[in-house]
């Protein structure tokens, strides 16, 4: 199983109680989204998923840097040292 | 002064102290700035003898402490009857909202002044932005007039005007090799990084605060009423959200009637994805990842505000339309020969969508339409060129001049 290194943003880590930067093992996103939930609680999952079980529209994740809404959503395939983003959708103003 | 009592999600509408909080860490979505709006005496009388800048409305900016307010004049740019354009496509009451006039030459200088100063009440000791180009000058500016360091991130492609224009101000700009979406991102990322206020990124909530100034403006320019129509061009979403919030907050004080604006949203195709999902009739965005436009400003392929621009195109019965490059120069061309105003590209959008929505009848020719300019045109020169005419050369002969002019 690939291991990667996930980046949160600074103020959902700290209200989670949980380090800014972990180390996860999954296949893919999806897999990883529900792995972030085992080792941070489940209202991770929740937050990082829509109602309907897609991702977050308010979500962005990045994989090496490419927005995983051009590679396959959550079935954006991983592999070992991949480094993953999650930053609120922000973008222009 | 301001008055803010807190800020709240746009979604689930969970409530927060206003401090250093950019989004809500419950479900990701943006946060508002609310205020204590029942302590808010605006009346007419009470500006006329007012700043004549975004500063006169200071009791709905989120400042706390006046004495961080950093100004170099922006805002209360002339709201202009468009007289000749309107005569041009048939329309009695189209009204243009110059904000290529403000001191780095576009509507940028509003949430600039309003995220700088915040930065400074907050603090900090630098600032930064990701930008298209015109928050990248007007960032520049004002944290030079606040004395703040700044980090200004661009993508590969931005008009070179526009980079020489931020450049002269000293901060320290950082181009990435990448679209706009990719600058956003590594800024993103540096605001977490580091203490820099972003103001587009980690000081947005508060930054967007200085854009509703344009609907505040815009009703106060005619009498405190409001317009049937506002055409506003559309990269990320914000300033059209920000001008409909900027409206709704005059109803909720008191100072104007409920407010019917219809508005349109304006994109050039190459980065239309807004355009293209309302057209869909979808809810979401399918962001773009190659953006292709004239208007560079607007090339923003992942609009953080895209779904709250649909739902209020939906909620007010407006329109969304795309135009191409051609039409951009046209509008361009047509807005400076009528009314003598020379917009960059966004500012082409936003005339070309209004051609197309008068050609297709979506217009009433009493409508009182207003078009928001938001950038000058010398600010996009380079782009502009190829599509001139090239100048009529001759001899420095009055003969040769009067088979030009005597004919």
């Amino acid at each position: 199983m690939p291991e990667v290194t996930v980046t949160l943003p600074a103020s959902l880590a700290s209200a989670l109680g949980v380090s800014r930067e972990l180390k996860i093992e999954a296949q893919n996103l999806r897999e990883l989204i529900r792995a972030l939930g085992e080792r941070c609680g489940t209202t991770l999952t929740q937050r990082l998923l829509s109602r309907e079980g897609g991702l977050n529209p308010f979500v962005n994740i990045y994989v090496n840097g490419r927005n995983v809404r051009f590679t396959g959503g959550l079935e954006t395939p991983l592999k070992e040292g991949d480094e993953i983003l999650i930053i609120p959708a922000i973008a222009g103003g | 002064m301001g008055t803010i009592s807190h800020l709240e999600c746009r979604e689930c509408h969970r409530q927060y102290p206003a401090e250093r909080l950019y989004f809500c860490p419950s479900c990701f979505a943006p946060l508002d700035v609310k205020y204590r709006y029942d302590g808010v005496r605006w009346t007419r009388s009470l500006f006329q003898n007012a700043p004549r800048s975004l500063w006169r409305y200071l009791d709905l900016l989120p400042i706390e402490d006046e004495s961080k307010v950093v100004d170099i004049g922006a805002g209360f740019t002339p709201l202009i009857k468009a007289t000749r354009l309107g005569q041009e496509l048939g329309l009695r009451n189209l009204y243009i909202k110059n904000d290529t006039v403000n001191p780095t030459f576009s509507f940028k200088d509003r949430p600039a002044a309003v995220g700088v100063s915040k930065a400074l009440e907050f603090g900090l000791k630098a600032v930064g932005c990701a930008s298209t180009g015109n928050l990248a000058a007007a960032t520049a500016a004002y944290a030079a007039r606040a004395g703040l360091r700044c980090y200004i991130f661009i993508p590969r492609e931005v008009e070179p005007e526009k980079i020489a224009h931020a450049q002269i101000y000293s901060p320290t700009i950082i181009q990435v090799n990448g679209s706009y979406d990719a600058a956003n991102r590594l800024a993103a990322q540096a605001a977490e990084a580091y203490d820099v206020g972003v103001v587009n990124i980690n000081l947005r909530t508060y930054y967007v605060e200085g854009s509703k100034t344009l609907g505040f403006e815009i009703a106060e320019q005619l009498g405190w009423q409001t317009p049937d129509h506002i055409v506003a061009p559309v990269g990320s979403g914000a300033l059209l959200h920000a001008v409909s919030k900027g409206l709704e907050e005059l109803e909720q004080i008191g100072l104007i009637g409920s407010s019917r604006v219809k508005f349109t949203a304006a994109q050039g195709e190459g980065c239309a994805p807004i355009v293209e999902a309302f057209r869909r009739g979808s809810d979401t965005v399918e962001p773009v990842e190659h953006p292709k436009t004239l208007a560079k400003s607007l090339a923003i392929g992942e609009p953080g505000d895209g779904i709250y621009v649909l739902r209020k195109l939906r909620e007010c019965g407006g329109y969304a339309e795309q135009v191409s490059d051609p039409e951009i120069v046209e509008g361009i061309r047509l807005l400076a020969k009528t009314e003598g105003i020379f917009s960059e590209p966004a500012g082409g959008v936003v005339i070309g969508a209004l051609k197309r929505l008068v050609e297709a009848g979506k217009v009433d020719s009493d409508e009182t339409i207003v078009c928001l300019i938001t950038g000058s045109g010398l600010k996009a020169t380079d782009s502009l060129i190829p599509y001139l005419p090239r100048p009529l050369t001759t001899e420095p002969e009055l003969g040769q001049v009067a088979q030009i002019i005597g004919r």
